[in-house]
């Protein structure tokens, strides 16, 4: 890689670039270690893997091999491009020569990495000869075919929503799978975080009861990235004990992190270059030295914009844009289109690719030289994911993190000894969470009567007898039955709105094709009438919108701005479950409704990103029922007497801003992603008559996160003030509260005014 | 479990059936009254799934021109297992089944909850009457509903029926109250059900019968032609290898009666000659295709007609020359409203054949 190694070098002596590098680590390359094909491996997958060039194995791979064999669940850990299908396959496929007859279930948690999934089997099927039938059963399986797939398949691979809404429930007609069930491999486990954990660890009880009821206790495999709780997460989303397998056998190159803060623009307000720019500045710096280069974006929209920017950048008709060929991926894509940018990073025909975190999970690519981080990805485990996408396993790669001006981005890059030397997240299930529980002990009830409890928990009964007051189960001797028409799982979304989707419809010129889709919350904010939709670079206007149908018709166009939503949200209180004093606040935890409308919408300029004017939006608003961790600044609290003492044009705002730190900070204390939070402050809450502060959960119904919050409430407040106090700026920036913002109208700095609030509030109790 | 017992009488099986063993054209074969079973089922949901229970099991026996029918109702869910094995002992796992789209629902819902509760599941002989009303009056009848079938076909129209979506919550609430009142309309439903079909089945017989012997008379007043669409009837007899399925294409084309579609007729038309060809009775073929060409000339199946003509007179009657005679007929006439490229194609590969014959006869 002499092209990277020059561009390396290149960075090194640029004294502008070094100027905002606030480190650069160089992680020494690493050695395999191996190990030979085991011995009691059969003779046609032995020659199979020979045919392929495998003649030993990495050292966990082996130990993955020894675990499967002697029937225990294990979780491997597995960095990028360390042979991690080899884990699962060679124990499953060997035990398939010798037992035609026994079956095995994969689960990815999307279905573009199933796909590709059952190309990387075939290929070992049929090289080896091995005759092992590999079926993808998901909602793209045709119909016609899937009898033959369940009656037939040895392996079937699926996600976990096909699992949920076609598998368990029909499970009769799954006899002679699952009474012939030995393995089942859950790949990508550190996925299953939060909600979707939460529910995912449902779904596993569920298949642990029906394989009882067939006589199989099948063994469990996990493959993971790196994450803080491997075992942890795995044994909760299990429920058995789990050996760990990380140490990785195989080998990796060299490789060079930087952490990248972009260059002051304005020393006093304390603006920096934004991360869209600087990303594609890097990119393009990097695609122009022949360095094959992946661009990490936090949105979909940033991802449109970065990779668009790229191009016209590189735009050149004499020259064939440099020959250099860069794409946007992200969902919403058709399959197809995927596939095609998939096929053409590993094929090298594509050079550069910008995504949001789609391409962070396990999908080929292949190798790439650098990956560019735009914006810090919320988490250390994605960050190094996304930083693991470049890397080959015997040449040197780069990652580069540049900071966003967001609060987070700027502590992580000012302090890299911290990035660095912090573990991964770790994963946060919540497999009792009342309100995950009770939907699936419905499915559960619905799939065979319920009578011994295990493995659902001791509160699962408290749920049923709730379920049974609502008429939709029946307790009679000794069991629940499922007592209403419905199919229980058809109204239960393991993702947080994956089901609904809005397809979006090209009507320019009487055309009348789809060219993606999105998820109904995210369209009210996204495609609504008259926005700017951009797919591949090519720009769209939202003609309609018809929620209804699930339908929103764009046809071509080439303004010169792309839309941003304004996105108004409401918060009313439910119920208060718990009220407790502490931290110098009466913390209180309940259900809340959380309401968001978009009523107008910003059209912002191509490159210079000026606000050039604005537009109406008429969407129905989007509710949410969810649970909060509410801080009251009551009477008799630390909080609300210092709250008394500041002007309230001051405090309304400073309430707010401390909103801010702590939706940033508190992700690192919570292990989830900021996005999993929201905030909303009151500087008279209509519920609790004073100032008040709303921490709650952004999914529906919940997902514990409000109640960890409230354990943790004292360290993240701590934080925020640390992080306030720490900051360099004189008047707030955006590294900190934010901004001065004059509409505000705050005499003093905001942040003498947060300063004042949070370290009166929090001091005054010591 | 309860058992409800009820009897009626068949309109029109005595007439068809004197005997208690009688040919059954739907089955092919000999068959016994005594071993038909007549089901149907009533389950608490409609969308199947392992959490769908069977909980009323009907069915009908005839003797002598009156349908005995035993309903068998789930008591409870507990029950669940010996109520099936009662059921299925009662049925008998050996009859032959007659059902209204019981092949898809009925049959794989009790297969799931036999497997649910550890039974082996039975494999009946089955005929589903829901395809046979679809083959004999889908383009009639505005749905292949049992209730519209009733009304439209056996003309016995329902009145104060139980809409089928509510059935599953009448259970619910009487299984709550254990007032049976509530599944009154239920039961009262599921017997109509169950004796529609054996009305349904001496139907559907009675019109194959006057299929098999056309022009012959049943024992009683036949059904009118016009009831049921012999051409798809004629249509599938003939796919499924029945010779049966030419007389009525050919009663098709030669009624050029206003109730049959004249598109039908050439459609009927060209299977029957193909039926003729691949029988090797190219005589037959020609007769039919001779009148038929010509008479669908406003229609697309003109080409088809012509096309099966002239590879008739080409291959089976080996003739080129009066092959070519009727594609250049053919063209002058078809020309003007379709697009015959084929005919185009046709005759040009026809006149080298032609030239190339002539010239070995030199």
């Amino acid at each position: 890689m002499q092209n990277l190694e020059a561009a390396i070098d290149e960075l090194r002596h640029d004294e502008q670039f070094m100027a905002c590098v606030t480190r650069w680590e160089r992680i020494p390359a690493r050695d395999g270690e191996y190990s030979s094909l085991p011995a009691d491996l059969s003779v046609p997958l032995r020659d199979a893997l020979e045919r392929r060039g495998v003649d030993r194995l990495y050292s966990h791979q082996r130990a993955s091999y020894s675990a499967a064999r002697e029937r225990k669940s294990f979780v491997v850990v597995t960095p990028t491009a360390s042979g991690k299908t080899l884990c699962y396959n060679l124990p499953v496929l060997q035990r398939l020569t010798e037992q035609p007859s026994a079956r095995a279930l994969y689960i990815f948690p999307t279905k573009a990495l199933s796909q590709d999934q059952q190309a990387e089997l075939n290929e070992a099927a049929i090289a080896g000869e091995l005759a092992v039938k590999v079926v993808t059963y998901d909602g793209d399986t045709a119909p016609s075919l899937r009898a033959s797939a369940r009656e037939t398949g040895q392996i079937i691979i699926t996600n976990p929503d096909m699992l949920h809404t076609g598998i368990l429930p029909n499970h009769p007609k799954w006899i002679k799978f699952l009474k012939q069930l030995e393995f089942v491999v859950i790949d990508e486990i550190h996925t299953y975080r939060g909600v979707f954990g939460s529910h995912m660890a449902n779904v596993v009880r569920r298949l642990r009861r029906i394989a009882r009821f067939y006589g199989t206790d099948p063994t469990f495999i996990c493959c993971s990235a790196t994450i803080g709780n491997p075992a942890d997460l795995a044994e909760r989303i299990v429920e058995r004990k789990m050996l760990l397998i990380d140490r990785n056998g195989s080998p990796a190159g060299e490789k060079h992190l930087i952490l990248y803060n972009p260059p002051l623009v304005d020393q006093v307000q304390g603006i920096r270059r934004g991360v869209v720019r600087e990303s594609r500045r890097l990119a393009l710096r990097l695609l122009r030295s022949g360095v094959k280069t992946i661009v990490f974006s936090r949105s979909r929209v940033r991802t449109e914009l970065i990779a668009g920017y790229i191009n016209r950048s590189l735009a050149n008709h004499y020259n064939d844009n440099e020959r250099i060929r860069v794409e946007a991926y992200r969902g919403g894509y058709l399959p197809s289109e995927r596939r095609s940018i998939e096929r053409g990073l590993r094929d090298g025909s594509i050079h550069g690719v910008v995504s949001t975190n789609a391409l962070e999970l396990g999908i080929d690519i292949g190798g790439l030289d650098a990956a560019v981080l735009g914006g810090y990805p919320g988490s250390i485990a994605s960050a190094w994911q996304q930083a693991g996408r470049a890397g080959r396993r015997n040449t040197v790669s780069l990652a580069i993190v540049v900071a966003s001006a967001a609060p987070l981005d700027q502590f992580m890059v000012k302090h890299p000894e911290y990035f660095l030397g912090r573990a991964p997240e770790s994963g946060f299930v919540d497999a009792d969470n009342p309100y995950i529980l009770c939907d699936h002990l419905k499915c559960a009830v619905f799939e065979l009567p319920f009578r011994e409890r295990d493995p659902f928990p001791e509160s699962s009964i408290d749920a049923l007898d709730y379920l049974e007051e609502s008429g939709v189960v029946r307790n009679t001797s000794g069991s629940y039955y499922w007592t209403d028409r419905s199919y229980p799982a058809e109204g239960v979304s393991l993702r947080s709105a994956a089901s609904d989707n809005v397809v979006i419809v090209d009507a320019t010129a009487g055309r009348n094709d789809v060219i993606g889709e999105m998820d109904r919350p995210s369209a009210k904010e996204m495609i609504f009438d008259n926005a700017i939709y951009i797919h591949r670079g090519r720009q769209f206007i939202v003609t309609d919108l018809d929620l209804e149908n699930r339908r929103c018709t764009v046809i071509e166009t080439d303004a010169n701005y792309f839309t941003d939503a304004l996105v108004k949200r409401d918060i009313k209180v439910l119920n208060e479950d718990q009220r407790e004093r502490m931290s110098g606040c009466d913390l209180v935890i309940g259900d809340v409704l959380v309401r968001s409308q978009v009523s107008k919408f910003k059209k912002l300029r191509y490159e210079t990103h000026e606000n050039i004017g604005y537009g109406d939006v008429n969407v129905p608003e989007e509710e949410m029922h969810t649970r909060s961790a509410i801080l009251v600044f009551g009477d008799g609290t630390d909080a609300g007497a210092v709250a008394r003492d500041l002007d309230p044009s001051v405090l309304g705002p400073a309430i707010a801003r401390i909103g801010s730190l702590i939706k940033n900070v508190a992700p690192v204390f919570l292990l989830c992603d900021p996005g999993d939070i929201g905030v909303a402050e009151r500087l008279r809450d209509p519920h609790f008559g004073c100032p008040a502060l709303y921490v709650y959960d952004s999914y529906p119904g919940g997902t514990g996160l409000s109640e960890s919050f409230a354990t943790r409430i004292e360290p993240i407040l701590t934080a925020c003030l640390d992080l306030t106090r720490q900051c360099t700026c004189e008047q707030g920036c955006p590294s900190c509260v934010g901004p001065r913002d004059p509409e505000e109208e705050i005499d003093e700095s905001p942040k003498a005014a947060v300063l004042q609030l949070l370290d009166g509030w929090l001091t005054r109790g010591r | 479990m309860y058992e409800i017992r009820s009897e009626e009488s068949i309109p029109g099986w005595s007439r068809r059936w004197r005997a208690d063993a009688f040919h059954s054209h739907l089955t092919g074969r000999e068959v016994r009254a005594a071993d038909l079973s007549f089901i149907d089922c009533e389950t608490t949901g409609l969308s199947g799934g392992a959490g769908t229970l069977v909980f009323l099991v009907g069915v009908g026996r005839v003797t002598a021109g009156r349908i005995e029918v035993v309903q068998y109702l789930l008591a409870d869910f507990p029950g669940e297992r010996d109520y099936l094995e009662l059921v299925l002992d009662q049925i008998g796992r050996s009859t032959v089944w007659v059902s209204y789209n019981g092949k898809a629902f009925d049959a794989r819902l009790i297969e799931t909850r036999c497997v649910m509760n550890a039974i082996a599941p039975p494999s009946p002989t089955h005929i589903d009457l829901l395809y046979w009303a679809r083959r004999l009056w889908r383009r009639i009848l505005p749905d292949c509903s049992l209730s519209t079938v009733e009304s439209g076909v056996l003309g016995c129209p329902r009145d104060a029926d139980i809409p089928g979506i509510e059935i599953p919550d009448r259970y619910f609430e009487y299984l709550k109250k254990r007032d049976a009142g509530a599944l009154e309309p239920v039961v009262e439903h599921h017997r109509r059900d169950i004796a529609s079909l054996a009305h349904l089945f001496v139907t559907v017989e009675e019109i194959l019968a006057t299929v098999a012997a056309p022009g012959s008379e049943t024992d009683g007043p036949a059904i009118p032609a016009q009831r049921y669409d012999s051409y798809q009837l004629g249509r599938w007899l003939l796919a499924a290898g029945d010779p049966r399925g030419a007389g009525l294409l050919q009663s098709v084309f030669d009624r050029s009666s206003e109730s049959i579609g004249a598109e039908d007729r050439y459609a009927a038309a060209y299977l029957v000659a193909r039926h003729h060809r691949r029988t090797g009775r190219p005589d037959l073929a020609e007769a039919v295709l001779a009148d038929a060409w010509r008479a669908a000339e406003s229609s697309a199946w003109c080409v088809h007609l012509v096309v099966e003509y002239a590879k008739l007179l080409e291959h089976d009657c080996r003739d080129p020359a009066r092959a070519l005679e009727l594609v250049v007929a053919a063209r002058r006439l078809t020309d003007r409203f379709t697009a015959s490229g084929d005919l185009e194609r046709r005759e040009q590969r026809l006149r080298r054949a032609v030239t190339a014959r002539e010239g070995r006869e030199r």
